[in-house]
């Protein structure tokens, strides 16, 4: 077991041998005694404070230094190191709209699971999830309908590069296994970048996309006719995706794919809730928010769901960008995929070195502690010491009335009189 | 009544101490003191003029027959003194708790004193102020007087705040009195009775017992408590102590100068002195300027 911060536990240990001192530096009543002439002393409030000789309430202090060492471990952050081998692997699975057969992707990250630290689900989103769960997590993802979001490479190699440097301490060096389709659509600009930061070699497997599970039939099927539902023809309550707003606005634009239509739009209806996979946002009013979803019904069919209504009046029906609107919101179901197998030079460099990357070139993890944690214990150690002053001033009625009487024996040896 | 072992070493230290007395005592019955009275002993002292109603069995026929004067021969008288000791049994005596140290050294100062004034051949009594009342002993001359004091004296155990100048006055009938006491009690009405038998012409010792401990309290700090009154508790601590010092060395001072003022004798005597020695400071006389011892 190591510490992260290990300056708290030796912090720790000196309060505990401060409040070890303390709990024999006892302030307690003087011991009693008989005088006769008792009444020849002056009357000023009793307290003294002095080392106890025989150890008292060790229970207690036990507790006390049991308590403190406690938090200042917690402070530390003590560290189990994991089980340490010379490599471990980290495995990225694509589950994106590209990917053909989600059950393939399982199968083939269960012939990687030997030494994985991490795993990597990812679409547009990359999820950093627990190897275990694996199987599972692809199985509940191949029984719910196809995502239609596309894949992203760059937020999977962010998301791992992450996991690395959690992982890190677990090996000497760290294979990368990516289980994906590898199309077109999944590369980006800064997809090359960061493949850069991954210091070694990545080993690409391969499964298949929809193209090569439809047999072409999926870019066919992408330019199906999408069937446009206009809410506001539609029967009250027959439409799950929007609900209608409390107070209509009017909107002075609205944006489908790259085509604008700027017209004073009546806005009724607005989204009813999260919707799930299957649905996306087709366009876009002025302020953001979605004017028309795209949801993939059964097969390779899609149905627009629009929630405005095009102009009637004016001439807005007759100008270009009006009919250019007009034909992107009819256009075929999908955006343009580009489903092609990622070019040949741009695996090569993606697999990079043959030699696998050495965790002395991943970057450790950076920790986050919020930094009001140093000034508490900061605070801690202050109001220790306030607690001790306080206790002196509360006693100080005893200090002022002795420099009274100090005062008075001076006085007495100076002038010599009598009491 | 046998005496313990530590009041029989006790006597044979002070054996050879007498108390003679300050003064001229009243006329009494024939002892070792100057008599106020001038009478017809062998010791001769002066002439007197004989006056009708003399005896004249001590005119001195011989000067009558030189000088044709008829004088008479006068001796000093010598009597006896009655003593009576007042001791104060109060609960600031009973210290320490422990051992009593400081009643049991008054407690051996009485009997040194009854031991002296036995020893020449007075009367001597005894009166305790205790809680339980007072206990007394008349002034006897008898053989084991001084027993028998010893006897009572540890049968006392000290304790309560006795007062001491009721007593006093049942005193009256002595030609001396002594108040063996720390006089932490009623003090100013027991000076003031005192000062009562002084001018009415009786020999009073005024005995201040103090306990080396009060003279010099332990310097380690501690709550001290009033063995007579227990809700009066006070800190001594190094700066209390030297206030403490001087507040009682103060009232002792203001306590002999009074008890001398008021015609008493006043000693003050403490446990760290051997018995003996303090009896012979109380016994020995000191002149009359009254200076402290």
């Amino acid at each position: 077991m190591s510490f992260l911060f290990p300056g708290f536990l030796v912090a720790a240990g000196l309060v505990s041998a401060a409040v070890v001192v303390l709990h024999f530096l006892v302030t307690q009543q003087p011991r009693s005694e008989d005088l006769p002439t008792v009444r020849f002393v002056p009357d000023v409030p009793a307290r003294s404070t002095s080392v106890a000789i025989k150890p008292s309430d060790l229970l207690l202090l036990l507790v006390r230094v049991l308590t403190i060492m406690a938090i200042g471990a917690a402070f530390a952050q003590p560290q189990l190191k994991p089980k340490h081998q010379r490599v471990s692997r980290i495995v990225m699975a694509d589950v994106s709209r590209a990917t053909g057969n989600i059950k393939e992707v399982a199968d083939s990250a269960a012939r990687y699971t030997q030494g994985v630290l991490a795993t990597v689900v990812f679409d547009s989103v990359a999820r950093d999830v627990n190897p275990n769960q694996l199987a599972d997590t692809l199985a509940a993802i191949a029984g719910k309908p196809r995502s239609v979001r596309r894949g992203s490479l760059s937020s999977a190699l962010i998301t791992t590069l992450r996991a690395a440097s959690r992982v890190r301490d677990g090996a000497d060096s760290i294979d990368l296994v990516v289980i994906s389709p590898f199309v077109g659509e999944e590369r980006d600009a800064a997809t090359a970048s960061l493949r850069a930061l991954w210091p070694g070699h990545i080993t690409p497997v391969h499964v298949a996309s929809t193209a090569d599970v439809a047999g072409g039939a999926d870019a066919a099927a992408s330019k199906s006719t999408a069937r446009v539902e206009w809410v506001d023809s539609l029967p009250a309550g027959n439409n799950a995706l929007w609900s209608a707003r409390p107070k209509p606005d009017t909107v002075g634009a609205v944006r489908a794919g790259t085509a604008v239509m700027v017209y004073p739009f009546l806005r009724r209806w607005q989204p009813a809730g999260k919707a799930d996979s299957t649905v996306r946002v087709y366009a876009r009013w002025a302020d953001g928010t979605p004017a028309a979803f795209e949801q993939q019904g059964a097969g390779n069919s899609c149905v627009r769901s629009v929630a405005f209504s095009l102009p009637s009046a004016g001439d807005a029906g007759l100008r270009p960008d009006f009919i250019r609107f007009v034909q992107d919101l009819s256009a075929p179901c999908g955006v343009a995929r580009d489903v092609a197998p990622l070019p040949s030079d741009f695996m090569t460099s993606f697999e990079g070195p043959k030699t696998l990357a050495p965790v002395s070139s991943i970057k450790p993890r950076e920790m986050r502690m919020t930094p009001l944690v140093p000034w508490l214990l900061g605070a801690a150690l202050l109001l220790a010491l306030i607690e001790l002053l306080v206790r002196r001033i509360s006693g100080g009625n005893a200090g002022a009335a002795a420099a009274a009487l100090e005062a008075e024996v001076a006085k007495r040896k100076g002038t010599g009189v009598a009491a | 009544m046998p005496l313990e072992a530590n009041d029989s070493v006790l006597l044979d230290s002070v054996r050879s101490i007498r108390w003679p007395a300050r003064r001229k005592s009243p006329a009494g019955m024939a002892g070792n003191h100057l008599s106020k009275v001038l009478g017809v002993s062998a010791e001769f002292t002066e002439y007197r003029a004989y006056r009708p109603g003399d005896d004249t069995n001590r005119i001195d026929w011989k000067l009558l027959a030189r000088s044709d004067r008829a004088y008479i021969k006068l001796s000093n008288d010598r009597t006896v003194l009655s003593t009576m000791l007042l001791v104060d049994a109060s609960g600031s005596l009973a210290y320490p708790a422990a051992t009593l140290e400081k009643w049991h050294f008054a407690r051996q100062v009485t009997i040194g004193l009854a031991s002296a004034s036995y020893g020449g051949a007075d009367p001597v009594g005894m009166l305790v102020a205790t809680t339980e009342g007072p206990r007394r002993l008349p002034p006897r001359t008898r053989r084991g007087v001084v027993q028998d004091i010893a006897h009572v004296l540890s049968g006392i155990t000290p304790g309560g705040s006795p007062e001491l100048a009721p007593l006093l006055p049942m005193l009256r009938s002595a030609g001396r009195v002594a108040i063996i006491s720390d006089f932490l009690g009623d003090a100013e009405a027991t000076l003031k009775m005192a000062g009562q038998l002084a001018a009415m012409g009786r020999e009073v010792h005024a005995v201040h017992i103090v306990h080396g401990n009060e003279l010099n309290p332990p310097r380690r700090t501690t709550l001290l408590t009033d063995p007579e009154n227990a809700d009066l508790k006070r800190p001594m601590t190094d700066v209390t102590r030297r206030l403490y010092l001087h507040n009682f060395d103060d009232w002792r001072e203001q306590m002999a100068r009074e008890w001398r003022m008021a015609g008493a004798y006043y000693t003050q005597v403490d446990s760290t002195d051997t018995v003996a020695n303090a009896v012979r400071r109380i016994v020995t006389p000191q002149g009359t300027d009254g200076a402290r011892r």
